[in-house]
């Protein structure tokens, strides 16, 4: 708008004016170009009328200020948070396997040779495709896998090391990558473990026994090495173990290069100390012994421990736990199918070498439940492995030969009457011993060498080998398998306990599996229970039944476990009105002491082993004091058996 | 298009962002390399128009803002740059008028049958992109791309990495 003059002539109606006026009829007469000129007598007339001059009328106009204009101008105001992922650096790891291994190992460590593929080989990978599960045929399935997305651990607290692990990719396609070839698609349980076992500064993976430990470890190792988050592994396992590592490496993940400490003690001592040693795997007696001799403050440092079978530990004063806790390291991981194989202190001695408890502590078992629920993942099969053929359990009550029976009889009653004449001064040693001298005669007449155990086994194993099945056996004793061998010959019967060099036994498993003439490996537990893959066999006997249900069901488990494709029948030989059938039934009536601490659904571990006092009460000892007949029983805590 | 010049390894941003419970809005750029493994990340802060803002720009406020005024900066600041940023927000193309990297958006089905002319659409890996058909770098960028995804690749799914990890932000930031 413009200033104006406005010119007060209300009274202004003079035909002359606006007839002749060529602009709208109010505005002055300078802004009427084609006006008339008003003539001084009507100027004067006008001035009487209307008795006033002509008044000029500015409006000054500006825009008006509604801060709008300056709302458009005006810059956001934004900020932007810098979030360098931790792995910006590392994704692409420094250390590529494929080009380290050839130049480290090829020149220093011909053991670890074997377990780098060729070059050639490695070509060959590109043209891979993209790995298929074997279950996965069913659209059904596919359909229901869901993708394992890492989750930032409980001890994550800055918002770069959670999004660390909320912005990796979900584990299937990170797997699925051609970085990193599988040679099985894992079950969505194993990549919940990986995932977990990734996220986990100290983890005790519980698994039972047969779901695949070995593997997840494997390859939660070959993602944190490949991620750069780790540089420098040690694996410490029981020494029958260590081929096995070694094949599921190859197996898992061939581009890692193993490393076995072993040797003299100069040769491993170069070992401990050679640097670009991404994974070494050492026995627990020489990782002790070395590092006694090296000292504390010489001790190797590790990104990652990894304990298998970690209940070689659970004695926290051994020398074994000491010297595992005396390493230096990032991360603990314990593996074992058995995180409980007697009582619940032997969690606070895994916990205490995870670092999840301070030194000495005796967490209570509420404690242990709030500890187990963070640090301990345990899967059993029968709440994921709904696909697993079922283990049929067949206890066999047998009668004793009448050569084992008089035996039996005559041992038991010499026996108790010998502990009754001992009294106050009986040990559970003693106590021990007759038990341990009447299990070897229902296994076998000590004269005849009798036995109903052996005849039921021969009838069972002639139908298995005419129906070409594999069938494994264990017990307790060495000298009677090698007796039960050369009895079962025909059956091409091999034999696998301690007393066999460790250079023979893998050729032992290699014959039994490929050989179709071999049915029925003998083996011990000691040596058979654990880490073996037997899945091939359908058939397992307990020719003597185990202290502990916790180490039968391991034994049952090298056949029974991922892999097998038909049910597997479970023979466990009771021998009636024995020490046999009273052992189990009291190990079986002890399952529910530890079910508390491992939650529902585990049915393995949860069992004891017999304590002094069970032992005690296997016989019924009794002293007589003058007319007083008093129950022997052990005075103080003793420590369990076995 | 090899943004900083180094390698010649493919890399994708997927951008995206989230509404706070305030009604501001917060965005994250992923760039990760073709495995879909992540190379870097960038978030912004909560982004709340005023309401004359929201009056003034009306129905161009949401592009704006998503376009504009996160995406641009976000991009701006990245070390990685991606050879090809990917959105599931249609209203976020509004980026492309802003950075020379070419831009598509995620299409699902629905999105398809409603393109029109100005969009090619193109299969990668599982997913179908569309981007602007004028913008040439993007046909080359995307004809790239598809080279390298394997066929069976979710393109959508770094998208909730996004999300998750802004919401984590979010709950962060309003724990401190």
């Amino acid at each position: 708008m413009e200033s104006s003059e406005i010119k007060l002539n209300s009274e202004r109606n003079t035909p002359s004016a606006t007839s002749s006026s060529g602009g709208p009829h109010f505005l002055p007469q300078s802004l009427v170009p084609n006006s008339v000129p008003i003539s001084q007598a009507d100027r004067e007339l006008f001035k009487q009328q209307i008795d006033s001059d002509i008044v000029p009328l500015l409006f000054s106009t500006s825009v008006f200020a509604s801060g709008m204009n300056g709302a458009l101008t005006r810059k956001f105001n934004l900020e932007t948070t810098s979030v360098d992922l931790l792995e910006r650096a590392g994704t692409l790891p420094k250390w590529k396997p494929t080009r380290t291994r050839v130049k480290t190992f090829g020149m220093t460590f011909p053991d670890g040779m074997e377990f780098i593929p060729p070059k050639a080989e490695k070509e060959q990978d590109t043209e891979l495709t993209p790995i298929k599960g074997p279950e996965v045929a069913d659209s059904e399935k596919t359909e229901r896998k869901k993708p394992t997305r890492l989750k930032p651990p409980a001890n994550a607290l800055s918002l770069e090391d959670r999004l660390f692990y909320l912005l990796q990719p979900p584990l299937q396609s990170w797997l699925e990558g051609q970085e990193l070839l599988m040679p099985f698609e894992p079950f969505p349980y194993q990549y919940e473990g990986i995932a977990w076992l990734f996220s986990q500064k100290s983890a005790l993976l519980a698994d039972e026994m047969g779901l695949g430990k070995t593997m997840q470890t494997i390859t939660g190792i070959r993602l944190l090495l490949r991620s750069g988050q780790i540089r420098r592994v040690l694996l410490l396992c029981p020494k029958p173990l260590i081929p096995n590592w070694q094949r599921e490496f190859k197996f898992w993940a061939e581009e890692l290069p193993v490393t076995l400490v072993q040797g003299d003690s100069n040769r491993r001592k170069l070992i401990w100390e050679m640097p670009n040693t991404p994974i070494l795997v050492a026995n627990y007696e020489s990782m002790a012994r070395d590092f006694e001799t090296m000292g504390e403050e010489n001790i190797p440092r590790f990104d990652l421990v990894v304990l298998d079978e970690a209940q070689r530990i659970k004695n926290r004063d051994s020398r074994t736990a000491e010297a595992a806790r005396s390493i230096p390291r990032k991360r603990s991981w314990a593996l074992t199918g058995t995180p409980i194989e007697n009582r619940h202190e032997e969690m606070a001695s895994l916990f205490e070498w995870m670092e999840v408890v301070p030194p000495r502590a005796t967490p209570d078992l509420r404690q242990l439940q709030v500890l187990s629920k963070e640090f301990i993942l345990r899967r059993t099969k029968d709440l994921v492995m709904t696909d697993l053929p079922p283990r049929l359990d067949r206890p066999a009550y047998l009668d004793l030969n009448p050569a084992q029976q008089h035996a039996y009889d005559t041992a038991e009653k010499d026996g108790v009457i010998q502990l009754n004449e001992m009294g106050d001064s009986i040990t559970v040693q003693h106590v021990f011993e007759l038990v341990l001298r009447l299990k070897q005669i229902t296994n076998f007449d000590p004269v005849t060498g009798d036995s109903s155990k052996l005849d039921r086994l021969e009838a069972d194993m002639e139908e298995i080998a005419a129906s070409g099945g594999k069938a494994i056996l264990f017990s307790q004793w060495t000298k009677p398998l090698d007796l039960m061998a050369e009895r079962l010959k025909r059956f091409g019967t091999l034999v696998y306990h301690g007393g066999i060099p460790t250079k023979q036994r893998e050729p032992i498993l290699d014959q039994f599996k490929h050989d179709p003439d071999s049915h029925l490996l003998l083996m011990s537990y000691g040596t058979g229970a654990v880490g073996l893959n037997l899945q091939f066999a359908g058939y397992v006997f307990l020719f003597d039944r185990w202290w502990n249900p916790a180490i039968e069901d391991q034994a049952i488990n090298r056949a029974h476990r991922i892999g097998q494709k038909t049910q597997v029948i479970v023979t466990k030989f009771i021998c009636n009105n024995t020490i046999e059938e009273r052992i189990d039934m009291v190990l079986e009536q002890k399952r529910e002491l530890f079910r508390s601490i491992l939650g529902d659904g585990d049915t393995t571990c949860e069992s004891r082993s017999l304590t002094a006092s069970e032992i005690f009460g296997l016989f019924d000892l009794k002293q007589k004091k003058g007319d007083v007949t008093k129950k022997i029983a052990p005075q103080a805590y003793q420590k369990p058996a076995a | 298009m090899v943004a900083d010049g180094s390698s010649n390894e493919l890399r994708l941003g997927f951008l995206t962002t989230i509404e706070c419970p305030d009604g501001a809005l917060i965005g994250g750029l992923l760039v990760t390399n073709h495995f879909g493994r992540p190379l870097e990340f960038q978030c912004t802060t909560p982004v709340k128009p005023n309401r004359t803002q929201e009056v003034l720009y009306g129905p161009t406020l949401v592009p704006f803002l998503l376009g504009e005024v996160i995406g641009r900066t976000l991009v701006e600041k990245m070390n990685i740059k991606p050879n090809l940023i990917l959105i599931e927000q249609e209203l976020a193309i509004e980026l492309q008028n802003h950075i020379s990297i070419p831009v598509a958006i995620l299409s699902d089905v629905a999105q398809i049958l409603e393109e029109n002319d100005s969009f090619v659409c193109e299969q990668v890996g599982k997913n179908r992109l569309r981007f602007d058909a004028c913008h040439q770098a993007g046909k080359t960028a995307i004809e790239n791309t598809s080279k390298k995804i394997p066929g069976d690749a979710d393109l959508g799914e770094p998208f909730e990495r996004v999300r998750e990890a802004l919401n984590e932000a979010v709950k962060m930031g309003s724990s401190r």
